[in-house]
């Protein structure tokens, strides 16, 4: 993988080390207040939400307004505030209320999974194909790595059940990897817990989740129950749309490299940088824009700095891009609408098998 | 030193036994930070005014004494948690001698004031202070004289610190008990003075937290130490961490037995973050020096500074 240099790939991962110092900083205040601001922010917008929807008997337009408070409210608390607490982005303000080991969302998967498999597998081992499950998640076929097979022909409708049921796909995505329902179990497991604990896991917060949106909220506004539950349910899809959107654009993109295992062995920490900004792509837009995405729009900020407080990202890409530029090395970033049509077609020319599938592979 | 007084308005805060300490949280740029701080003032005061003084030494590289000292004004909310700690006065001693250097003044000074006159007169006080000219709460310290205290000052800048020597004068005196609160090397003295003498083992009475507090501001040692000891408070068990030959905190506590979870183990994943309870770590990423107090750190990327307490 490595076309540069071995001097220039570390100078380069200095300079980017060099920015995360300074970066690292003016973190302070200002970090605390935003996180703390758009915590309560998405509280109103959600209990808000859940409030107006409720009004839609008196007009429809209150259903439709509830509906988007209650998605906006969901996006904002898995993206922007759950995602990255999660990551330890707020760990430095020692507030038990903004923790990384503590922080439950408002969302199927239980995040101590997500934790282990997102946190730990898909940002060690971003784009390694069979360590990061996430390149296709075990469902699509996104690159001649992996070899075709008669499924992957309607590969483009499984991707658009697993958008609409993106929360279910991320809930269920380290149970899919041991084979917990399904197959023979995982040959080598660094499963933490033992297979019991993982199903528990799994069925106590989908349940949760399953009776807050559709049972308790429903039946706390018993006489317009039914207009509750189509709206949560409404909103649930919202979000799993979007964040599905916005999830495909970080490392399924037209020029996105793949790497192998061998690739990886005894990576310093500049080529890890390296591989990082190779695996992921950007999207550009307005500020609010970045916030609805929880600044996944600044993947490859994200990638190289996980733990960074991501409004920070904003400022940082210029400056990655800039370094990126002065080394050659690519840095994939567009508009949402342009990436995501790049996303649309690598899903369907994977659909069919290659022609030179094996010459391909060896290039990334 | 700064000298505060709080006025404690959440009922559900009970009382305190005259030697403990609570701690204080503040907020600064951003993140909460926390500091232990004995009580100086008596139950007394606290019953009829709810009201606890603390005596805080500012320096110049305190992140929270100067904190306080900048922000603070009359009537600023702050928050402090239960009063905790076992330096307290025991019963069925009659001749005590308190041994205070520094700041370490502060819980010596609530025992003192809450003791009934009579036990006062059985009681001496040695206080080592820089200035004999300018000694920190000396109305109060009068006060406890004109009760029947016997004081002896110990002017530090002249006289160096509490040495065997002196303290010999003073436990030739045959007290039953010896309490003492400072720096780490006062202790020290004070332990193996009293070890060595015909005293009851149980008279012995010390507050460290004073000392490794003083000895982390005044940040003097910003180099790595040649040896930590490292508490493992759920598991009960020490060990002494060495540099050159121990690894980092996540794979130096598995080589103890211990199993705590893990994930990348290059700084990536936050799945080996642990609560640091007490003590300065160096994180190897960032390089930087975490704070004393409490706090979340990545173990597979910190090495010690101080002798630390974890969580595990």
């Amino acid at each position: 993988m490595n076309t540069l240099k071995h001097d220039a790939i570390e100078q380069f991962g200095a300079e980017l080390e060099q920015l995360r110092q300074n970066t690292l900083k003016q973190v302070g205040a200002q970090d605390a207040r935003y996180i703390r601001r758009l915590i309560a922010i998405q509280r109103l917008l959600d209990w808000g939400g859940r409030l107006v929807m409720v009004l839609g008997f008196l007009h429809p337009l209150f259903w439709v307004l509830g509906v988007l408070m209650l998605a906006i409210a969901k996006i904002l608390d898995n993206m922007e505030i759950g995602h990255n607490v999660m990551h330890g982005q707020y760990d430095w303000m020692n507030d038990p209320h903004i923790n990384s080991r503590k922080f439950e969302w408002d969302h199927a998967c239980d995040s101590d999974s997500w934790r282990r498999y997102h946190n730990f597998e898909h940002h060690t081992y971003t784009n390694v194909i069979g360590k990061d499950r996430d390149f296709g998640y075990g469902l699509l076929r996104l690159s001649d790595d992996y070899a075709w097979r008669p499924k992957n022909t309607w590969q483009f409708l499984t991707f658009v059940k697993l958008s609409v049921l993106f929360e279910w796909g991320v809930a269920y995505h380290e149970l899919a990897a041991e084979r917990i329902f399904f197959g023979k179990p995982r040959k080598e497991s660094s499963l933490p817990i033992s297979r019991q604990a993982l199903k528990q896991a799994f069925f106590r917060k989908a349940g949760r989740q399953l009776f807050k949106d559709y049972i308790f909220f429903p039946l706390l506004f018993w006489p317009v129950a039914l207009q509750v539950l189509l709206g949560n349910l409404t909103a649930n899809l919202l979000r799993n749309l979007w964040t599905a959107m916005i999830i495909f654009c970080g490392h399924f993109t037209e020029n996105i490299h793949t790497f192998r295992e061998q690739d990886i062995q005894g990576e310093t920490r500049a080529q890890w940088y390296y591989r990082q900004i190779l695996g992921s792509s950007n999207l550009q837009g307005s500020k609010l824009f970045h916030i609805l995405t929880g600044h996944l729009s600044c993947q490859i900020e994200h990638h190289l700095f996980p733990d960074i407080p991501a409004p920070r990202y904003r400022a940082m890409a210029p400056q990655v891009q800039a370094i990126c530029a002065r080394y050659g090395i690519p840095y994939n970033t567009g508009r949402f609408g342009k990436q995501y049509s790049t996303v649309l077609k690598r899903i369907l020319r994977y659909s069919l098998p290659s022609r030179t599938a094996s010459t391909q592979s060896a290039q990334a | 030193m700064l000298q505060l007084s709080l006025h404690v308005s959440d009922p559900r805060w009970h009382t305190f036994l005259p030697g403990q300490f609570i701690e204080l949280h503040i907020e600064r740029e951003g993140r909460y930070v926390s500091r232990c701080f004995s009580i100086a003032s008596c139950t007394e005061r606290f019953e009829k005014h709810r009201e606890i003084r603390l005596g805080i030494r500012i320096n110049d590289k305190g992140i929270v004494s100067n904190w306080l000292a900048k922000h603070l004004n009359a009537g600023s909310t702050l928050y402090i948690s239960e009063a905790q700690g076992a330096f307290t006065l025991a019963p069925g001693e009659h001749r005590r001698l308190f041994v205070a250097g520094g700041s370490g003044i502060t819980p010596i000074l609530s025992m003192l004031q809450s003791m009934p006159n009579e036990d006062l007169k059985h009681s001496t006080l040695m206080f080592s202070t820089p200035h004999a000219d300018c000694v920190p709460f000396e109305p109060t310290l009068k006060a406890l004289e004109n009760r029947g205290l016997r004081l002896t000052l110990h002017e530090s800048r002249t006289q160096g610190r509490i040495s065997a020597q002196t303290l010999a004068a003073e436990l030739d005196e045959h007290p039953d008990a010896l309490y003492v609160c400072g720096p780490e090397g006062l202790i020290h003295t004070c332990e193996q003075s009293w070890a060595a003498g015909q005293h009851p083992a149980k008279g012995f009475h010390c507050e460290r937290f004073g000392a490794s507090q003083a000895h982390s501001i005044s940040g003097a040692d910003q180099e790595l130490p040649h040896s930590a000891t490292i508490s493992f408070q759920a598991s009960g068990t020490n060990a002494e961490w060495r540099r050159g030959d121990s690894p980092a905190l996540l794979e130096f506590a598995e080589q103890q037995g211990l199993t705590p979870s893990f994930g990348c183990r290059i700084g990536i994943c936050h799945q080996c973050t642990c609560r640091k309870e007490r003590g300065r770590v160096l994180n190897l990423k960032t390089q930087t020096l975490s704070d004393n107090g409490p706090e979340d750190i990545q173990l597979c990327q910190s090495i010690p500074i101080d002798d630390l307490v974890l969580a595990l």
